[in-house]
């Protein structure tokens, strides 16, 4: 265990694309039976006076490659999992394993720091150079990488979110998903196996919002980069290939949108917004009409329904047949 | 008694004469009614924002003028006591409000804005617990007692707003007033905001990036984009064009969407307004009726103005695609 | 209010002082600073600061900044040391320039019974005043516009890195150097936002009551709590999250951080760096 975070740095130096330097076999993360409470005094995020923990005993494994949704209103503990996830907090009970290291080893904790990558809501608060491309370069420059590598890479991670051509630009002049792009290319720029997005588009309008999961979407598919997505809008998890749902420090629901999406009751008393598209999905269903749980934007709708007309039009008597 | 505001060609230009000059505003002429519910809607650096700083004179313009009832504000000098006059007239509730909490207690907090007329204490108590009641907070002394840190980020929220109702003003500004709330915060909030027009008339204005949240609340809409005034109208009327509204930046909300579509699909008349009931029960109608009068369709040609194939084999097989593209995910 | 801080926003540019390395311009900055502080010395010779000031003013025209921004930032600096004026001039000891008055102010019934008579002066204004007002106002203006055109034409990082690079032979004495490039970085990124935020939070407590422009000194302190307050509270949270962000991010993996501005001097700097002194030398002991 010593000796591995330090070969694996140099290694990082090495070579371009070395991503899955872990052994394969392993799930990239797994939380067994993790405990999180706050300290008592610097409980910023959850204030209950009970001081119950903020998660509680949570046993959960993310694969290489999976695109995964955590849901939760506020206060769920959601911010919480995706912070233990890097080791910015530590487990107070249970273990934490990224690539089979433990984020409690301070020495491994380098190491997974540059597998698990992590963006927050606001861009803002990350971005800390004056320029596009420094800040992109800044986490190279802190290992010490050479120049020319560090140019190489950041051209990379810049072009990877459709920005190499703000490079030179300061990022007042850019827009809140610009700079949410800016913050993913400087984690992109460690060529991490996984990218934790804590809430990454509360800040932003929809339409930036939209393009910022279809970013994430887009890096999970051509990259094989795992993705776990912190939000409490259910529409911005149904593209994920699994949805877990926190409520009070518990994983209290998991499965693919399509099972998640078949129960709106149960996610309405998680307090979560329903998508008004779920909702008319369900509306048809009870009328009788086939749509199917995952057709939640209006084109995969109109689709399902042409179809359901079709099949109505089709049971009608043997003599149509002929006129077509 | 309830105001409108009057704007007449109004046009904000930040750091006006110097090199760094950008016009945040031009030539905006809207009328605001007096206890109407009013959505302000755009993308980022629309001007929204800088629009409604104007309407409690925390701006002035460049050029034209914004009215509020007896009192205008214009680029000349406006007298400070108009403007002081003005600001009790309009409340302002910016944007995460929670931010701008400072005081020891509750209670504290809020009676900050009376606290400046010099009411007497017993005054301020009473429109401090009004507030709070209108909010739907608790309004025992124990709770006026709570420091406001120590509240949800919802509580934090309502008692921003009380802040500003506790000033008792009869226009309500809020500057994206759901952003980062929680489904339940969330419906707080709208059901607040209605009872507050219900029983004290007053004219609410609100800034949104929800456009179902929209239609939920406003009776009229003003769509900005790039410092201009670009649509306005009934939220369903502007729903019904979805297309105007993405040329301004803006996603429609989907069930106008999934009309619009339908509406191109050649499914029959779609309501007037977008809950899932009503757009579910008139698609159901199409399911229905595409099973009775699918003979005389097709005898009578295209009804899929996109396709321009006839309905019967080129449609089923344009449904087959999209349902296989469906399944792929 | 913090409109008046002597820090600019870096404004992208391929100026030749863009170009220059950060360290450079501290250098050149300090260098003029000590000069024009040593210059003081001898009296009523001009030389040094002619010599300073025109570098500078041939800086700001390379550097094709925009004097009205300037002039906004400074404005306050030089209301500030008018007000200075008569007090170093009437109040440093010395050979005699000058001297005023006395002058008897009179006022009649004064509180309508008594006539009195207030004499005012003599105020005397020295020689030693007249230099002190002069040089020392020299150095502030000096600093400030130097600070400015330092800030506006270079990148924080290259600021930073320059610190740090000119503190490194510290490091001998057990002087944390890079936290200090990054306290330097961290300052000139996040200002403009915290001047952002209270300028926002100043309007926000307007709109619901507020008015910081009337009132006894007293009402306005408790009133400046309401700005202080959220401020201060939004800063730490701020700085929480950057730190963790920093901490995600792989912040102190390493002491030998990468020099991504402030690579070798080039032909400029050492141009700059050795002109500067040697310009402003001959101007000190030669000149006037």
């Amino acid at each position: 265990m010593e000796h591995l975070p330090e070969q694996h740095t140099h290694q990082a130096g090495a070579s371009n694309h070395t991503r899955s330097r872990v052994a394969a076999s392993l799930p990239l993360i797994a939380l067994e039976d993790v405990t999180f409470r706050y300290p008592a005094v610097a409980s910023r995020h959850e204030r209950t006076a009970s001081q119950r923990p903020a998660l509680e005993k949570i046993n959960v494994t993310f694969q290489r490659g999976e695109y995964i949704a955590l849901l939760g209103h506020n206060g769920s503990g959601k911010s919480t999992l995706a912070r233990l996830l890097n080791g910015l907090y530590l487990p107070t009970a249970g273990r934490l394993l990224v690539g089979g290291l433990d984020t409690r080893h301070p020495v491994a904790r380098r190491r997974i720091r540059e597998l698990v990558g992590m963006i927050f809501s606001d861009p803002d608060n990350q971005i800390i150079a004056t320029l596009v491309e420094d800040d992109v370069a800044w986490g190279l420059a802190a290992r010490g990488w050479p120049l020319a590598r560090i140019r190489e890479r950041v051209t990379e991670a810049l072009t990877a979110v459709g920005m190499e051509q703000m490079r030179g630009r300061p990022p007042y002049e850019l827009s809140g998903g610009q700079r949410q792009r800016l913050a993913i290319a400087g984690v992109l720029a460690l060529a991490p196996d996984c990218i934790v997005a804590d809430e990454p588009t509360a800040l932003l309008d929809p339409q930036a919002r939209g393009e910022m999961v279809a970013l994430l979407q887009q890096l999970c598919q051509r990259q094989g980069i795992t993705i776990i997505h912190t939000t409490h809008l259910l529409e911005e998890a149904a593209l994920a290939d699994r949805i877990l749902i926190l409520d009070a420090g518990q994983i209290v629901l998991s499965g693919t949108p399509t099972e998640i999406f078949s129960d709106l009751e149960r996610l309405q008393a998680l307090r979560l917004v329903v998508p008004q598209m779920a909702l008319l999905g369900e509306r048809l269903r009870a009328l009788g009409i086939p749509v199917p749980v995952n057709a939640l934007t209006p084109e995969s709708l109109i689709a399902a329904l042409e179809q359901a007309r079709g099949a109505a039009s089709q049971q009608e008597p043997p003599g149509r047949e002929a006129l077509q | 008694m309830s105001v409108g505001i009057s704007i007449e060609h109004l046009t904000h230009i930040y750091n006006p004469r110097t090199p760094t000059a950008r016009t945040a505003l031009h030539d905006i002429t809207m009328q605001i009614e007096a206890a109407s519910c009013t959505a302000i809607v755009g993308v980022t650096g629309s001007g929204k924002t800088t629009l409604v700083q104007h309407f409690n004179g925390l701006l002035k313009p460049t050029e034209g003028s914004v009215r509020v009832g007896d009192i205008e504000v214009t680029s000349d000098r406006t007298r400070s006591a108009d403007l002081r006059k003005l600001r009790r007239r309009v409340g302002l509730l910016f944007q995460f409000p929670e931010a701008q909490l400072f005081a020891p207690t509750i209670y504290d907090d809020v009676a900050f804005g009376p606290r400046q007329l010099g009411l007497a204490e017993a005054v301020i108590r009473m429109r401090v617990i009004r507030a709070l009641d209108a909010v739907a907070l608790d309004t025992s002394s124990e709770f006026l007692q709570r420091s406001p840190f120590a509240l949800s980020g919802g509580q934090r929220r309502r008692v921003a707003l009380a802040g500003v109702l506790a000033m008792r003003p009869q226009v309500l500004v809020l500057d994206e007033p759901s952003a980062g709330l929680d489904a339940e915060a969330r419906n707080e909030l709208y059901a607040r905001l209605a009872e507050l027009r219900a029983n004290d008339g007053l004219t609410l204005v609100f800034i949104s990036h929800d456009m179902a949240e929209v239609a939920a609340l406003a009776d009229r809409v003003f769509v900005m984009a790039g410092g201009e005034l670009r649509l306005s109208g009934a939220p369903e009327d502007l729903f019904r064009q979805p297309d105007d509204l993405i040329a301004c930046g803006l996603v429609p909300p989907p069930l106008a969407q999934v009309t619009r579509l339908a509406q191109e699909h050649g499914w029959p008349a779609q309501p007037q307004h977008f809950t899932p009931e009503q757009v579910a029960t008139a698609l159901a109608a199409g399911i229905s009726s595409a099973s009775h009068s699918s003979l005389s369709q097709a005898a009578s040609g295209s009804p899929l103005p996109r396709t321009g194939e006839g309905p019967g084999v080129g449609a089923s097989n344009h449904n087959h695609h999209m349902q296989g593209g469906a399944d792929a995910e | 209010m913090l409109n008046n801080l002597p820090i600019g926003v870096y404004i992208p540019g391929q100026t030749p002082i863009h170009r220059l390395r950060a360290r450079t311009k501290l250098l050149v900055l300090i260098w003029l600073a000590l000069l024009c502080f040593v210059a003081n010395h001898k009296r009523f010779h001009f030389g040094a600061y002619v010599a300073s000031f025109s570098l500078l003013a041939l800086a700001l025209l390379i550097a094709q900044v925009d004097f009205g921004y300037i002039w906004r930032r400074m404005r306050l600096l030089v209301i500030l040391l008018l007000i200075g004026v008569p007090f170093s001039l009437a109040l440093t000891p010395g050979p005699t320039w000058h001297t005023f008055g006395p002058i008897n102010l009179h006022f009649d019934h004064l509180l309508h019974f008594q006539n009195v008579t207030i004499p005012l002066g003599p105020i005397v204004v020295t020689y030693d005043g007249i230099w002190f007002m002069l040089s020392f106002g020299a150095i502030f203006l000096l600093l400030y516009l130097g600070s400015m055109l330092l800030t506006l034409t270079t990148t924080p990082v290259a600021l930073a890195e320059g610190v740090m690079l000119l503190l490194r032979p510290l490091r001998r004495f057990g002087l944390p150097v890079e936290e200090f490039g990054l306290m330097t970085l961290v300052s000139l990124r996040f200002i403009p936002v915290l001047i952002q935020e209270a300028e926002q939070l100043m309007k926000a407590q307007i709109s619901r009551g507020a008015d910081f422009t009337t009132g006894s000194l007293t009402a306005r302190l408790r009133r400046l709590g309401s700005l202080l307050v959220p401020l201060v509270q939004g800063a730490l949270r701020r700085a929480a999250n950057l730190s963790s962000a920093l901490d995600a991010r792989g912040y102190g993996v390493t002491n030998e951080a990468t020099l991504l501005h402030e690579g070798r001097l080039g032909l400029l700097d050492w141009l700059v760096l050795l002109a500067v002194p040697i310009i402003t030398a001959l101007a000190y002991w030669k000149l006037f």
